[in-house]
């Protein structure tokens, strides 16, 4: 169990923050732009971080 | 996971990330500057903006609007009038060669809505090129077709994806991207990394693409069976080449749907409508509804209203789906995350490509077993 939560646990949460950012821009103007863009924004920093930042676990 | 299955669910990553990699690779290239599209015509001057006008200037008749299209395109018929969600103060007039053609070689031309003066043509040679490549590999209704079932390929490829995700994680935390290992160790890593962080995006912009690929097909299915039962009587019409004034025509569509605004009309003859029908199609005034939208039909000699009904779900999915696919609804910073996105996938598809190649002749186990290794070692020590 705590091997699947270690493996899943972000990869649901990211899931869950885009399936906010779509759900949002799909909605309308105003706030939910904001949300959305805040929502996808995340996705890309997070995967932007480790591609041009490199990783988290240097020590490998 | 058992090996055999995993061995299993790999192999169909495998096969269905390679058969669909290098047209994937067209798509998200070719997406990048379509998400600009707008952005690129105007910088590239194809768009002319409206001029300011007195405040309180009434809107130009339709009629003088088409005039002015006939009179830049001489011997073309305007088949569409549309009215742009973003731009009020033009109108884009769509012109072919004969009022029934099919409008796949149709021209536009923009109009100031307020002056009736030509704005210039619509669009551009470049991004038109681009779309046409974006959307059938320059092959019409095959080439179409045929990105549909990359696109299905691309589908299965990410649900495939995500479960041997698991089994290649079960020793790494979440984010690990072994530098200081082989090229090829950094590669599956950041593929690994990129693939999940991006998977809901990937899903619907895949199958966003899926729904657009069948969209001649879904508007051919609408207007054999709906638009037929709405036609009627009228089938056997002759064309209407003479149509009451269209104020009319946009008055009486907008008393048949309420807190609706026009989003452009056919002439009959064209898609959409009949021979003897100007078709109104009204849309919300939310941002969501705004997608959708409701076909008034009216009779082109009388002016009389004839049908007004919903959308069948399938041309609802496909409206919605249409903006979603190019994150058109949130303005520039959502069109820049979209291009961000794809910048993305272009990098999992490129190493997706690169661990192919430089898998050798080992087996899933031994690779399972050296994307652990760093890992295992550490462990053991």
């Amino acid at each position: 169990m705590a091997t699947f939560l270690r493996i899943w646990t972000m990869p649901f949460l990211l899931l869950a923050v885009g399936i906010v950012g779509l759900g949002c821009a799909l909605v309308g103007d105003g706030p939910w732009d904001v949300i959305s863009w805040v929502a996808m924004s995340t996705l890309v920093g997070i995967a932007g971080r480790y591609v041009i930042g490199g990783a988290s676990s240097k020590r490998l | 996971m058992q090996t055999s299955t995993l061995r299993r669910w790999a192999l169909v990553h495998k096969w269905s990330s390679l058969v669909s990699t290098i047209f994937l690779l067209v798509l998200c290239i070719t997406g990048l500057p379509l998400i600009f599209r707008g952005e690129i015509d105007r910088m590239l001057g194809a768009e002319a903006v409206t001029t300011a006008v007195l405040p309180g200037t009434p809107r130009a008749s339709l009629e003088k609007i088409i005039a002015t299209g006939t009179k830049a395109r001489p011997g073309e018929y305007v088949q569409f009038i549309v009215w742009e969600r973003d731009e009020p103060d033009a109108v884009i007039l769509s012109m072919a060669k004969s009022p029934d053609a099919l409008p796949d070689d149709n021209k536009n031309v923009r109009v100031d809505a307020r002056t009736a003066e030509l704005l210039g043509e619509h669009g551009s040679p470049l991004t038109d090129f681009l779309l046409r490549l974006h959307a059938s590999l320059l092959l019409g209704l095959p080439g179409t077709l045929f990105l549909g079932v990359v696109g299905l390929s691309f589908i299965v490829a990410i649900v495939s994806g995500v479960v041997v995700y698991g089994p290649f994680m079960r020793k790494l935390d979440f984010g690990t991207v072994r530098q200081r290992k082989s090229r090829r160790l950094q590669c599956l890593d950041l593929h690994n990394l990129i693939g999940i962080v991006t998977v809901s995006w990937a899903v619907t912009v895949g199958l966003t693409g899926v729904i657009n690929s069948w969209a001649d097909l879904l508007v051919k299915v609408w207007q054999y069976t709906e638009l037929t039962e709405m036609v009627g009587p009228y089938q056997s019409s002759v064309l209407v080449t003479q149509t009451v004034p269209l104020e009319s025509v946009i008055a009486t569509a907008s008393d048949a749907a309420p807190r609706m605004t026009p989003y452009f009309i056919a002439m009959p003859g064209a898609l959409l409508t009949s021979r003897a029908h100007v078709a109104v199609f009204m849309r919300g005034t939310t941002p969501l509804t705004s997608r959708l939208l409701k076909p008034v039909l009216i009779d082109a000699k009388t002016g009389a209203l004839t049908d007004t009904r919903e959308l069948p779900w399938y041309i609802w999915a496909l409206l919605v789906s249409q903006p979603l696919h190019f994150g058109d609804y949130g303005g520039l910073p959502l069109k820049i995350l979209w291009g961000l996105l794809d910048l993305l996938t272009i990098i999992v598809l490129g190493s997706g490509l690169y661990l192919w190649l430089s898998r050798g002749t080992s087996k899933i186990e031994q690779r399972l077993a050296a994307a652990e290794g760093a890992e295992v070692a550490k462990a053991a020590e």
